[in-house]
């Protein structure tokens, strides 16, 4: 596949996790904390979300004090092993980074990944969170953004009780972001702090419907994701087609049938469809991309893009998959639909638009639909929280939604989706939550 | 083929075919090692410092430590090392070889006694196998420090008299070169004892006593001989600094010719030992550090500087910065000097800033938005802090 149209910008040393360990050496991590300039006032953390003193962690590292280095990471972000290792830092800390001006700009995520690594094991018993308060608020979701807000009001010495779903908390990073992306034992590792943080969590308990919630907490602070899958529209006699979000938890629980040899065709241009790409590709099967539009428009980080690339995925841009027919149990005929795009719309996209007879059929063993999830519009609206067009959460800059007491933040509100986002915006809720309990907590 | 500009000197009327010559150390410790550095193209050598036979020289490893500056290894190399363990017969007979192979070659020895007649015997012996000029060693901090702190024949100037008269005494028409320490109150007077005694030149200088620093682990400082420590000399580019004092003091204040030593790890180095006043320069870290090979750059640079600044031979260059050396009262009040910040060069870090803020005078002011740093001109008073910290290079002083 050639990645002509590709603008793939080196921009620093990427953070590969392939390997459960972290990029840097302590030398090569002393050698890049030494390219710091130590910016006043740093346009470093101003990209932050989690607003990190970026290079008040690099000075500590720099001077041999890599556990304070992490701690200092920590007190702004509580899930910094995982950021260091999604995080897209080109758009964010890394952008502005005065260094650039130099030559490239410091590579904070591969420190990060570096200074959390080195102190795991260290820091839990560091923390000595106080709870205090009666529980009065409820988060429903243990993802990042409700993560970061339980972390938040237990640092205020505030309870509170948080609802999971699933039998294990963490969300999005836990069961949705394959290994490749985030070494295991990172992951754990923040888990095991969250879970001895002192807050009461639930797993296993699924909230329907929030108002029920409401009557019983003064505050709840919705964080439960995007938990509708977008419907793929599709004919076909059945089967052959899985969303990626359950294929991905499938993945993660170690779920998946055999893949090798076998013919996947993955619908979709985000990080999505390239996690569950890449993620079948490394079991063995013949990966195929279908994306409507060119890698121009696909909206996946060109990071994980090049990994695709490299690792063997093949795209078919300009295609989508309008019908699946079953020839036998797991054998399928999918028949794929080239687009062409449109001039730019009023909105300045361009459209693609199905060239007529342009159609063709591909054998493939299993479709896999990552187009997108959203939010659970149709409740909340019930529950009078306002949303918007696309079904996002409207928030006010505390994450306050329209019904007073009730606070949202992470996916739902269908704005930026990166885990440090989610973290910044539960941090901002918990401020506005112990606002609107009027400093009687 | 590149053509070097002719680099000879001349020191006491010895001609060195460029200034640099190995110090005596372990990399002139060996007769192989000295063979292949002249093969290199080094002009000298001073064989690592010997002794009058039945002197038991006790040697302890590990014997280096060194201060590194993050990924720049040895800004500092500590050594607990002492004097060469061969004694004068083998040195003697080196000599001999080495003159007969090397007949253009500079062959230096380097010694070290306790009474008049080991001081004697050694010049005479040394004297008599044909070597180019004596080195005595009167500073070598290792293995008298600690129970007497600082003990060196060197900080004694009435010693260092009568001494450096026996051995001129026995060494005849040898040139006799005493090797000094930093380590004294007035570098001048033993200066000048050195040469009432008749020395013809001073070596200035050696490596400075030092702590190396501390293994925040074990707590026994570096190097870690068994679980105990002891102080080391110190030697590299750290000590340039002392060593151009050194010279420069000496030259101001005593007519003697300098051999340089002491923080010399590349050309420029060497071009500002001699700039001060030294007539060659004596290298060892840095060998150590990266081998005889670096006698290649030493020669190339020096030429090219040489060449590029107009002076025919590195004979102009010998004490050329002396007269810009005076006392504090010597130098000129100049209260209209200010910082100026090169708007296109600077990248906005603001260290400058913060630097001025919490070290200087508050004259520097920063806007966040558009990253820009300004000099407040009244409040400025030219300290020059700002461009000592500044990353880019973009401050520079100038006067208004």
């Amino acid at each position: 596949m050639s990645d002509e149209g590709l603008n793939i910008e080196k921009a620093s040393i990427k953070v590969e996790n392939k390997v459960d360990r972290p990029l840097l050496s302590s030398e090569c991590a002393f050698e890049e904390a030494s390219r710091c300039l130590q910016c006043y006032l740093p346009p470093c953390s101003e990209g932050c979300p989690a607003g990190v003193d970026i290079p008040a962690f690099i000075r500590r590292i720099r001077e041999g004090d890599v556990v304070g280095a992490a701690q200092k990471i920590k007190e702004s972000n509580i899930l910094a092993g995982i950021c260091g290792n999604v995080c897209p830092v080109e758009k964010l800390c890394e952008k502005d980074c005065t260094r650039k001006k130099i030559d490239r700009p410091v590579s904070i995520a591969a420190l990060q990944s570096f200074a959390v690594w080195t102190e795991q094991g260290t820091w839990v018993k560091d923390v000595d969170l106080q709870i205090k308060g009666t529980q009065k608020i409820a988060i429903i979701g243990s993802g990042p953004a409700g993560i970061g807000c339980a972390y938040e009001l237990a640092k205020e010495g505030l309870g509170c009780t948080m609802f999971e779903k699933r039998d294990k908390i963490g969300g999005v990073p836990v069961w949705g972001i394959p290994d490749f992306r985030i070494p295991a034992s990172i992951v754990q590792k923040e888990m095991d702090f969250v879970r001895s943080a002192g807050f009461v969590i639930r797993v296993g308990t699924e909230i329907e419907d929030i108002g029920e919630l409401l009557d019983d907490y003064e505050c709840v602070f919705i964080a439960q994701g995007l938990t509708q899958s977008i419907r793929f529209p599709i004919e076909g006699n059945g089967g052959g087609i899985i969303y990626a979000m359950k294929f991905l938890e499938n993945a993660k629980n170690g779920k998946l049938p055999d893949l090798e040899g076998k013919v996947i065709a993955v619908i979709g241009g985000g990080d999505v469809a390239l996690d569950v790409a890449r993620t079948v590709c490394g079991k063995g099967a013949d990966t195929h991309i279908l994306y409507r539009r060119t890698f121009e428009e696909m909206p996946a980080e060109r990071e994980e893009i090049d990994h695709a690339i490299n690792e063997g995925v093949n795209f078919k841009l300009l295609t989508t998959v309008s019908r699946i027919e079953k020839v036998s149990e797991g054998h399928y005929i999918a028949t794929c639909q080239q687009m062409k795009l449109s001039d730019k719309d009023i909105s300045g996209r361009k459209r693609p638009i199905p060239i007529e007879s342009a159609v063709y059929k591909m054998n493939v063993n299993q479709l896999i639909v990552a187009i997108g999830s959203r939010s659970n519009a149709e409740m909340y609206e019930k529950n009078g929280i306002r949303v918007t067009e696309s079904g996002g959460v409207i928030v006010d800059e505390f994450m306050m939604t329209s019904r007073k007491g009730v606070f949202a933040g992470g996916d739902i509100l269908h704005d930026r989706n990166t885990v440090v986002d989610a973290v910044a915006q539960g941090k901002r809720a918990a401020f506005g939550i112990i606002n609107f309990l009027g400093g009687d907590v | 083929m590149y053509e070097y500009k002719d680099l000879s000197v001349e020191l006491c009327g010895v001609r060195f075919e460029n200034p640099f010559v190995l110090a005596a150390a372990p990399p002139s410790d060996e007769l192989d090692m000295v063979r292949r550095a002249f093969e290199m193209g080094w002009a000298g050598a001073v064989l690592k410092t010997t002794h009058v036979e039945g002197v038991d020289v006790d040697l302890v490893y590990p014997m280096m430590s060194s201060i590194d500056m993050r990924e720049r290894r040895i800004a500092g190399l500590g050594n607990i090392d002492l004097i060469s363990h061969y004694g004068i017969d083998e040195i003697e007979r080196r000599v001999k070889i080495l003159k007969e192979e090397f007949p253009e070659k500079v062959v230096m020895a380097s010694m070290m006694g306790g009474k008049k007649e080991d001081w004697q015997e050694l010049a005479s012996r040394l004297a008599a196998a044909g070597v180019d000029m004596i080195e005595c060693s009167f500073s070598c901090p290792q293995g008298s420090m600690g129970q007497r702190p600082g003990a060196m024949l060197g900080q004694d100037g009435e010693a260092s008299e009568k001494v450096a008269g026996w051995v001129k005494e026995a060494a005849g028409d040898v040139p006799v070169v005493i090797k000094i320490t930093p380590q004294v109150a007035f570098i001048s007077e033993i200066a000048e004892h050195i040469k009432r005694g008749g020395a013809d030149a001073v070596c200035a200088s050696n490596t400075i006593p030092s702590l190396m620093g501390i293994d925040l682990e074990t707590l026994v400082p570096y190097p870690n001989v068994r679980g105990k420590s002891t102080y080391s000399g110190l030697s590299g580019s750290l000590i340039k600094p002392i060593t151009l004092r050194t010279i420069a003091e000496i030259k101001n204040n005593v007519d003697i010719p300098i051999t340089g030593t002491g923080g010399v790890t590349n050309w420029h180095d060497a071009v500002e030992l001699m700039l001060v006043g030294a007539t060659n320069v004596q290298i060892c870290t840095a060998v150590m550090h990266h081998g005889f090979r670096i006698i290649d750059d030493l020669k190339v640079g020096l030429s090219n500087y040489l060449e590029s600044h107009g002076f025919d031979s590195p004979m102009d260059i010998i004490g050329k910065s002396l007269p810009y050396i005076g006392g504090h009262d010597d130098l000129t009040r100049s209260p209209d000097i200010r910082a100026r910040i090169d708007e296109e060069k600077c990248v906005g870090c603001g260290q400058c800033y913060l630097a001025c803020r919490d070290g200087g005078h508050q004259a520097i002011e920063f806007d966040l938005d558009s990253r820009r740093v300004a000099v407040d001109k009244e409040k400025c008073v030219g300290c020059r802090l700002c461009r000592t910290v500044c990353p880019v290079g973009c401050i520079r002083m100038e006067y208004i």
